[in-house]
């Protein structure tokens, strides 16, 4: 199966690495402002593009936007308050970069951005497996690989599962869940065969995240294959020993012995 | 002064024999016997006072059918068929409180009393003979419509519910051709099908409500005995509603009234002779003596063996009015010999205690009534303008956590709803309450619908998961609205009702936005809920280093043609040989075959869709965004062949090389994503 984004808009995708995002009170007025320093030179945007830097929820039901600013030699500085939030901890950014003139059409994204933390480190990476609440039926979770991307799905019945986070967090579904999921989903990975970052980006990265698990080169072969499933199967012990899934099992058996 | 009967056609305790009175027309009676008309001069109705304190006669009547009248088979039993009615019970409960409740008096609490009669109280024929005179010779007609006419020598159980501290049914007696804006519910409860004087925020407005009684009696006859909270003046009228019927070789009308002697020019009088009436109420036991309000009697009750017992009473009146009993407004006394239950803000949670589906609806509206619910939610209203639609924009992300935390925690919550009505007078907003309460794992529970004080038991069917809720409408124009769209037994809104879509705009939307609200406010909350969490797992399966230089360079080696240059070794991806390319051009995609040979027969299957920023835009696809073969052209050449297509899918089958597949036509001003697969035609 392969999949491929025909871009008619011409749309880029900005790489998260090109914005940094920190937030901090401002001296005085006591706001919380989201500083946004962006490197958009290599874009080839025109100097007249606006770039809008946004604050949104998870969720999406609520969001804030800051003013324009004209990109120019595209390295620019882009402010937004963000004391609409009753609490900005959990939000995410997204920074559009949209034609001059009215048109609205955005020339480039970056989304999905979280600010760098208090001690400066990176916190922008997300998960290439999201997690979502859904109807499954009977089932506790179930992982799409029907969707573009990977998404593990956790039933939506509050009363089983109060906090998906907990759920998905918990020693008991990692040791004995995700090793599976990660062998199904490089399975995906290796048969969508991602051409490029920008055609598939989900397949692109569960890719790389199997290389690096591995140590090995992603197997230009159909995932069934001999070649594949070693490249596959290297991998996910590979996660098992970095995430000490053993020890992680033994704990609970103790526990709850 | 001339008695209004013959005193030789009086029986042994001074009654009129009924045969005798079926003869009868009381309309024919002289003027001068008129007892009270409530329109005549302050001396007329003095002397017509004396005259109706020394008539001594009250009688069943029925009118002569005559050449211009038609063959009536009154049919208003049937609006009390409605499956969202349980039971008898129920039914009498429902429209009898109701009609109470409507009649409150300012600032006044309604007390409602029920006497059921026990097996061993029945009356005795004798004792009756004074309130059946001339009733049974048309219970006893053939074809009259009843199903189970009591004997005349059989006892009689009977069914008495009495109301105070409400206005009783004021207005003129006399009154038969009312101004079209008069209120008169004397006139309305006795002398009208179909009318009632209530409107706006009332319960009842069908003026069908009252047939419940003669519903509940065997006899299809009842008694009102009402004290008019003006006047004070008691007064008893019997109803009796059969078909049209003969006795002898008269055939009669259905409509019979045990009233007082009748006279020219005037509708059946109610007999106010203290005597007659004192005696009533002794015989049947009633609670009331010169208080305003209204007592209804039914003889000879249906439901003798189990239909109508005080359980059933108790059970339909928790179940149907526990807010206005758990409010203080409503008190109910059931008795039935010497068992006695009374209901009011203390009792009322006991009894519910037995109803697993009541009992946490009931405790969840009693933190309502006494000082509200301990979280309280105002939604925003919603953008549009027209029909009503719940919008995800009504709920702040204050407002979604809270009512999510409630929820969660098993904490009561009310959500209030703007909502905006459009009379075709002009559109207004009004709003209503939604009282939430979760309960882990008790499984599928149907909200509770209360406009005003009455349950709308059968408002909506559907039910939510481990919620109970109320929905309480006490805003006067929608109150009005809703009401308008009852049916006459008031368990359901419907837009059909009689006038509803000439009065209001949007009809079904509107009664969808709050038939549906539980279900709406749990959706979007749990959807929120549900929004994708991209960083849980962020340390487990984390996005890689993106610090891979400027994207214009990687874009150009694309475009040369050559292989994916990496920017650093560790992303190097390997590619596989395929037996097929997806490519761009104007308004749509190529599919062309690149050098590797093709072997053997094989199946391409395509599906389409335009890119969206959240979610699976396969799945969000709509044969409104386009359609293969319609504003889609598919262009197919060499050596493929197109097999089928549907919708947003095609399957194409390609024996040789070269071969071009061609699809434009879309929307360039939205990305589109193509998913392509192959399968070798012997594996399918």
């Amino acid at each position: 199966m392969s999949k491929k984004r025909i871009n008619f808009t011409g749309r880029q995708r900005i790489i998260r690495d090109h914005v940094q995002i920190e937030v901090h009170e401002q001296p005085g007025s006591g706001s919380i402002i989201a500083h946004a320093s962006c490197a958009l030179a290599g874009y080839e945007f025109p100097a007249t593009s606006q770039a809008i830097l946004e604050a949104y929820r998870p969720s999406g039901l609520q969001y804030e936007r800051s003013s324009a600013i004209t990109l120019g030699a595209g390295e620019i500085a882009v402010e937004l308050n963000l004391n609409a939030f009753a609490d900005h901890l959990d939000c995410l950014f997204r920074l559009l970069v949209v034609a001059p003139g009215d048109s609205g059409l955005v020339l480039g994204l970056a989304k999905q951005l979280r600010p760098r933390d208090n001690s400066g480190n990176d916190s922008s990476r997300s998960s290439i497996l999201p997690v979502e609440r859904a109807e499954i039926g009977p089932r506790l979770w179930k992982l799409e690989l029907d969707a573009g991307a990977p998404v593990l799905l956790v039933t939506s019945n509050a009363t089983l599962v109060p906090d998906h986070r907990e759920f998905v967090r918990h020693p008991m579904f990692l040791a004995l869940v995700m090793p599976d999921v990660l062998e199904r989903c490089l399975f995906w990975a290796i048969d969508r065969n991602p051409e490029s970052i920008e055609e598939d980006e989900s397949a692109w990265w569960w890719c790389v995240l199997g290389q690096d698990l591995s140590g090995r080169p992603t197997p230009d072969a159909p995932p069934d294959s001999d070649e594949a499933q070693e490249f596959i199967v290297a991998a996910v012990d590979g996660f098992c020993r970095r995430h000490g899934i053993h020890a992680r099992y033994q704990a609970l058996s103790g526990e709850i012995e | 002064m001339r008695l209004c009967m013959p005193i030789a056609r009086l029986g042994s305790r001074g009654c009129l024999q009924g045969d005798e009175i079926g003869k009868q027309s009381w309309h024919k009676m002289p003027l001068a016997e008129v007892p009270y008309t409530g329109r005549t001069s302050p001396l007329r109705r003095f002397s017509v006072s004396l005259l109706a304190l020394r008539t001594m006669t009250a009688t069943w009547s029925f009118r002569k059918k005559t050449e211009l009248d038609t063959d009536r088979d009154p049919i208003q039993g049937e609006f009390f068929s409605g499956e969202a009615i349980d039971d008898a019970a129920e039914a009498l409960v429902r429209e009898s409180i109701q009609n109470s409740l409507d009649n409150r008096r300012a600032e006044e609490s309604v007390k409602v009393c029920i006497y059921i009669s026990k097996e061993g109280e029945a009356l005795l024929p004798s004792q009756l003979i004074r309130f059946t005179a001339g009733l049974f010779p048309h219970l006893l007609a053939e074809r009259n419509g009843l199903e189970a006419a009591p004997e005349q020598r059989e006892r009689c159980s009977w069914i008495a519910v009495e109301d105070f501290g409400t206005t009783g049914l004021t207005g003129d007696p006399a009154t038969w051709n009312p101004a079209d804006d008069e209120k008169n519910n004397f006139y309305s409860f006795f002398r009208a099908e179909g009318r009632s004087d209530k409107s706006g925020t009332e319960g009842g407005r069908w003026g069908v409500g009252k047939y419940v009684f003669p519903l509940c009696s065997r006899a299809n006859s009842f008694f009102g005995y009402t004290v008019p909270f003006d006047t004070k003046r008691p007064q008893l009228l019997g109803r009796s509603i059969l078909k049209s019927h003969r006795v002898g070789a008269v055939r009669y009308q259905p409509d019979g009234y045990f009233a007082a002697p009748a006279s020219a020019g005037l509708p059946p009088m109610p007999i106010i002779s203290p005597e007659i009436i004192g005696e009533f109420r002794h015989l049947f036991g009633l609670r009331r003596k010169q208080e305003p309000g209204l007592s209804i009697v039914v003889p000879w009750r249906i439901g003798e063996e189990d239909e109508l017992t005080v359980e059933s009473v108790r059970s339909a009146c928790v179940k149907d009015y526990f807010l206005p009993l758990l409010s203080g407004s409503l008190t109910v006394e059931i008795r039935s010999g010497s068992e006695l239950v009374v209901l009011n803000a203390g009792t009322a949670p006991e009894y519910a205690q037995a109803d697993p589906a009541l009992k946490p609806v009931v405790e969840l509206a009693r933190g309502v009534v006494q000082n509200g619910l301990p979280h309280e939610v105002r939604l925003d209203r919603y953008e549009t303008t027209s029909a009503p639609r719940w919008e995800t924009s009504m709920f702040s992300e204050a407002s979604l956590r809270e009512i999510g935390a409630c929820l969660l925690d098993n904490e009561p919550i009310t959500v209030r709803v703007p909502m905006r009505i459009h009379p075709r007078t002009g559109a207004k907003w009004t709003h209503f309450d939604v009282h939430m309460i979760g309960e882990s794992g008790y499984g599928q529970a149907r909200p509770y619908f209360i406009r005003n004080d009455i349950r709308v038991t059968g408002a909506s069917r559907r039910t939510v998961q481990d919620v109970h809720a109320i929905v309480e409408i006490r805003d006067p124009d929608l109150s009005k609205l809703l009401g308008d769209a009852e049916n006459p037994s008031h368990t359901e809104w419907r837009q059909e009702t009689r006038g509803f879509k000439e009065r209001y705009m949007y009809p079904r939307a509107t009664l969808e936005f709050v038939k549906d609200s539980v279900r709406e406010i749990l959706r979007i909350v749990r959807q929120a809920d549900s929004a994708p969490d991209a960083l849980v797992l962020a340390d487990l399966f984390p996005i890689g280093e993106e610090s891979v230089g400027p994207p214009a360079a990687r874009r150009r080696t694309k475009k040369d043609g050559k292989p994916i240059t990496p920017p650093t070794p560790d992303l190097e991806l390997p590619r596989r040989s395929r037996l097929m390319t997806v490519s761009r051009i104007p308004g749509g995609f190529r599919i062309t075959n690149t050098e590797s040979p093709v072997t053997e027969p094989t199946t391409i299957s395509v599906r389409a869709a335009y890119d969206v920023e959240r979610g699976n835009p396969f799945k969000t696809y709509s044969p409104f965004d386009f359609t293969f073969g319609k504003q889609i052209t598919i262009d197919v050449t060499g050596g493929a062949s197109l097999l089928e297509m549907a919708d947003n899918r095609m399957e194409i089958e390609v024996r040789s090389s070269p071969f071009l597949i061609e699809v434009s036509g879309f929307d360039v001003n939205r990305d589109v994503v193509v998913n392509s697969t192959t399968k070798v035609l012997a594996d399918v």
